[in-house]
């Protein structure tokens, strides 16, 4: 027998599985939402990672410094804006390549969050402690077996996280403006032509996507960890990228896509820990291969925006 | 279209792989300092360090013990860079080695092509690198890390203070350091209890404070309550969650008291002032090349442990007995830690 049967049959191993998913999957889902509408008005961020470490910073300083972890979630959406801005007036309005923008976004931002960090709070591994949101058990429904542990005895960020997937999923499915998105990153020139601005769209989708990317940064650093350490995203921007072609740009997709992910990751930890004589390479790679499997074959049927990281120059087109 | 997504997924999993590697995802522009003081006998030293002098772990006690070095008037001049990637020390290193330094550290296993490299264009300079794998060469010496001595004393701290028998180890990624420490660990629990058993998991990153928290908390259900850690990430979310559970933690080679006052039952401190003592009393008597495989242990307080005190009345007299017959054992070479691979 190769796995512990017994653990795995257990209903405790199940239900902290999902609950570890859950945490895994807050706050690179969040910034795979965020991906997914800078994609959809034809804007291909790369800068995530940057953008959540800088958003994730100013959200810890803010937090540091006032004791609420709020204003620090807070904090890290506005500046996830802002620095979505930025990108968005580099290849958007200058038109900038956006592949070789938004990497160079993600350097600086890893660079110029250890070096605050070390100015303003000494950085290495002794930075101070934010104070972290409270833990929220929702009586009754907690008891639910399996799911209970996993959805309702969490902390205050992942109901954030929840709730803000759901809003987009109802939002994006009913709204005008969902349309006028599509239509900016399929055929810019028909949504030109329809009377709508393409840059202006872009330019918000691309800050409000930020703003979220941002949000996930804070999520991370402000909600889970309560603390900054240099490069403490670890990759996440990148794997969010992935996350969004997996979930085919559509919320539902992304968010099923993260979960998937996150509950990967937890599951191969736990596999770790039983008895087993399969090498542990195996399961560290198993979140990715499973990501890599499901996009090869689902790519078949999905489309990316067709103006995906295409710059609109109306004049010339 | 299909192109783009899969290059898309090539950078997502290239992005994962960087964040594995300790010494190449940061890259903060290297900040030179130099702690000037008044030209003495002692020599001038270089550090060229992965992360920062303050991270309570592999930088800063590599820090600490050249700075204690000047204290006693062997070293004269003490200058750094943090943040070195990998692609970069070249730079870093050759740049030192322009300027007239008589060491120069590399203090990163990343390090060793490109120090070998400008060792040959500096014969009477003395490089170090920290292999650890026996790769000296003319005027680049290598030095040892056994921390696995150490971890063994820390283990049997551990298997006096765990109730449930179960140790939780975690390491970035399975490599010969991490493994033997780890594994030295369990042997040392396993002398005070010996049906306590270890589970292992690898993280997959060095950095990831919240993964490696998770891979904690998985090991956590199967009832580790005792953790130990090899890398900076792991040791930060085993410690993160120790402080939440109520469980114990161990340091990575520093003191990380501060960390956790209520959960880090003991530091292994890696003394490198007894490390860089006889590199730099061969240089002093010129036989510091061809270069030598330095490797200092426990017997030589290369390698110390730190009983944070306000948990030591939570470790059974009988392991404290076993930890402090077992470090003398090791100092008078009566008692050899096994170095377990596999």
């Amino acid at each position: 027998m190769i796995f512990g049967l017994v653990d795995i049959v257990s209903i405790a191993f199940w239900a902290t599985l999902l609950a570890a998913g859950v945490r895994l999957a807050v706050s690179v889902g969040m910034a795979a939402l965020g991906e997914m509408i800078n994609e959809r008005a034809g804007v291909l961020n790369l800068g995530l990672e940057g953008v959540m470490l800088i958003a994730g910073f100013a959200g810890f300083a803010a937090s540091f410094e006032s004791g609420s972890p709020w204003l620090g979630l807070g904090v890290g959406f506005i500046i996830g804006g802002l620095v979505g801005a930025l990108f968005a007036f580099l290849v958007v309005i200058l038109r900038a390549d956006q592949v070789v923008t938004g990497l160079a976004l993600t350097l600086f931002g890893i660079a110029f969050t250890a070096f605050l960090n070390r100015e303003i709070y000494g950085g290495g591994s002794t930075p101070p402690r934010a104070p972290k949101p409270g833990v929220w058990e929702i009586p009754i429904l907690k008891e639910i077996p399996i799911v209970g542990e996993g959805l309702f005895s969490q902390s205050h960020v992942v109901y954030l996280a929840i709730l803000i997937t759901v809003l987009l999923i109802v939002y994006l499915r009913r709204s005008y403006w969902t349309i006028v998105l599509d239509a900016v990153g399929e055929e810019p020139r028909a949504a030109d032509a329809a009377g709508h601005s393409v840059v202006a769209v872009r330019f918000v989708a691309t800050v409000v996507g930020s703003s979220l990317a941002g949000l996930a940064g804070a999520l991370l650093i402000v909600g889970q960890l309560g603390f900054f350490n240099t490069d403490i995203i670890a990759g996440r921007g990148f794997i969010a990228v992935a996350i969004v072609i997996f979930g085919r740009w559509r919320p539902g997709g992304v968010a099923l896509g993260a979960l998937l992910f996150g509950v990967l990751d937890a599951l191969q930890f736990r596999f770790q820990t039983l008895d087993t004589a399969i090498p542990f390479e195996f399961f560290i790679a198993l979140p990715f291969a499973v990501t890599l499997i499901a996009v090869a074959f689902g790519a078949k049927n999905a489309r990316e925006p067709s103006a995906l990281a295409v710059p609109f120059f109306r004049e010339t087109e | 279209m299909k192109r783009i997504a899969i290059v898309l997924v090539a950078l997502a999993l290239a992005g994962a792989a960087c964040g594995a590697d300790e010494s190449t995802e940061t890259t903060v522009a290297p900040s030179a300092d130099t702690t000037a003081a008044p030209a003495e006998a002692g020599i001038r030293v270089a550090l060229v360090l992965p992360g920062e002098i303050n991270d309570l772990s592999w930088n800063q006690v590599m820090f600490e013990g050249a700075e204690a070095l000047k204290t006693e008037g062997l070293i004269s001049e003490v200058s750094y860079t943090e943040l070195v990637p990998e692609g970069d020390a070249e730079r870093a290193i050759r740049g030192y080695a322009e300027d007239g330094y008589d060491l120069i550290v590399a203090h990163s296993f990343g390090y060793g092509e490109t120090a070998l490299a400008v060792s040959g264009d500096f014969p009477d300079t003395a490089f170090a690198w920290a292999g650890g794998i026996e790769g000296q060469s003319g005027n680049l010496a290598d030095y040892a890390q056994p921390f696995y001595e150490a971890y063994y004393l820390a283990g049997i701290l551990a298997g006096g203070a765990t109730t449930t028998g179960v140790l939780g180890g975690a390491g970035g990624f399975d490599i010969p350091v991490c493994h033997s420490m780890i594994e030295a660990f369990y042997l040392g629990a396993q002398e005070v209890d010996p049906a306590a058993t270890g589970v292992t998991t690898y993280v997959g990153d060095w950095i990831d404070v919240v993964k490696a928290k998770e891979a904690a908390a998985a090991a956590a259900t199967q009832g580790a309550d005792v953790f130990v850690a090899c890398g900076e990430g792991p040791v930060l979310g085993q410690i993160e969650l120790a402080n939440e559970q109520g469980l114990y933690a161990t340091s990575y080679v520093g003191d990380m008291t501060s960390l956790g006052p209520d959960s880090v039952l003991s530091s292994v401190v890696w003394n490198t002032k007894e490390l860089l003592r006889p590199m730099i009393a061969d240089i002093n008597a010129g036989t510091f090349s061809p270069a030598k495989y330095y490797s200092v242990g426990v017997a030589d307080e290369g390698l110390i442990v730190l009983i944070n005190p306000a948990l030591e009345g939570e470790i059974s007299q009988a392991a404290m007995d076993l930890y402090e017959q077992r470090l003398q054992e090791i100092k008078d070479g009566t008692f050899t830690v096994p170095f377990i691979m596999e």
